[in-house]
């Protein structure tokens, strides 16, 4: 499942992938992969993407069940 | 009883086992290298003495990197590189390959003063020029295959992460 809200949060921050990748000190194919919802970070990069963002692990990682 | 049932894999056990594997990666390559210079002591320098452990050498090698270019993790292990680092990864990749040369001329050469010569003077001469001559041979065959084989694998992996991230208009 796609993870459209870090997607909309990224924009809102006017990042590219490789810029909130470099912020965090991972790669822009890590970030795509997430947004994609083809790879699931560790909570410790969520954390770390959380705070880059100034969002709550909810805001960004919270997925409703259909 | 459904044997398939839980799907969800405990992620500390796959990621301690993954540490094990690579302590085991890093164990069998120390294991080879010992075993190189212990026959090098033993048997002097032959290739057919050392040959399982080249191959084993090069052939993790080659796999790692083939798999890490299908999966795009060249390109990952590049731009963290190339982010971190003064030097780009492509940079390096020569500078290893001039390096890796300059170490085996002076090893040739000193291999060819110490066991061929008989005079000092011809120590002198042996060593320069089986040291110019191993250079001159083996810097631009190094530099040609690794440059080659990064561009190869940074080619590759780049395609693979553009196919992963195709439907995604970033």
């Amino acid at each position: 499942m796609k993870n459209l809200k870090l997607k909309v949060a990224r924009v809102e921050h006017d990042l590219s992938q490789a810029e909130l990748a470099e912020k965090i000190g991972v790669t822009r194919q890590t970030i795509g992969l997430i947004e994609q919802g083809k790879y699931n970070p560790s909570l410790q990069l969520c954390i770390s993407i959380c705070k880059t963002l100034n969002k709550t692990l909810d805001e960004l990682f919270w997925q409703e069940e259909d | 009883m459904n044997l398939f049932k839980n799907k969800i894999q405990d992620e500390r056990v796959v990621h301690e086992q993954n540490k094990i594997y690579r302590e085991i990666y890093f164990l069998i390559y120390t294991i080879c290298l010992v075993s190189v210079v212990y026959k090098f002591f033993i048997y002097g320098f032959e290739l057919k003495y050392i040959a399982t452990e080249i191959i084993i050498t090069l052939a993790a090698g080659i796999y790692y990197t083939v798999r890490a270019s299908q999966k795009g993790l060249f390109s990952a292990e590049v731009e963290m590189h190339d982010n971190k680092s003064k030097w780009s990864y492509q940079t390096k990749t020569i500078v290893i390959g001039v390096a890796t040369g300059i170490a085996l001329g002076l090893f040739f050469g000193i291999n060819s003063a110490v066991n061929y010569a008989e005079t000092p003077l011809e120590r002198v001469y042996y060593f320069f020029l089986t040291f110019a001559t191993s250079m001159m041979f083996y810097i631009p065959i190094l530099v040609l295959v690794l440059v080659i084989s990064y561009s190869t694998a940074k080619h590759q992996s780049d395609k693979a992460v553009e196919e992963q991230l195709e439907d995604d208009e970033s």
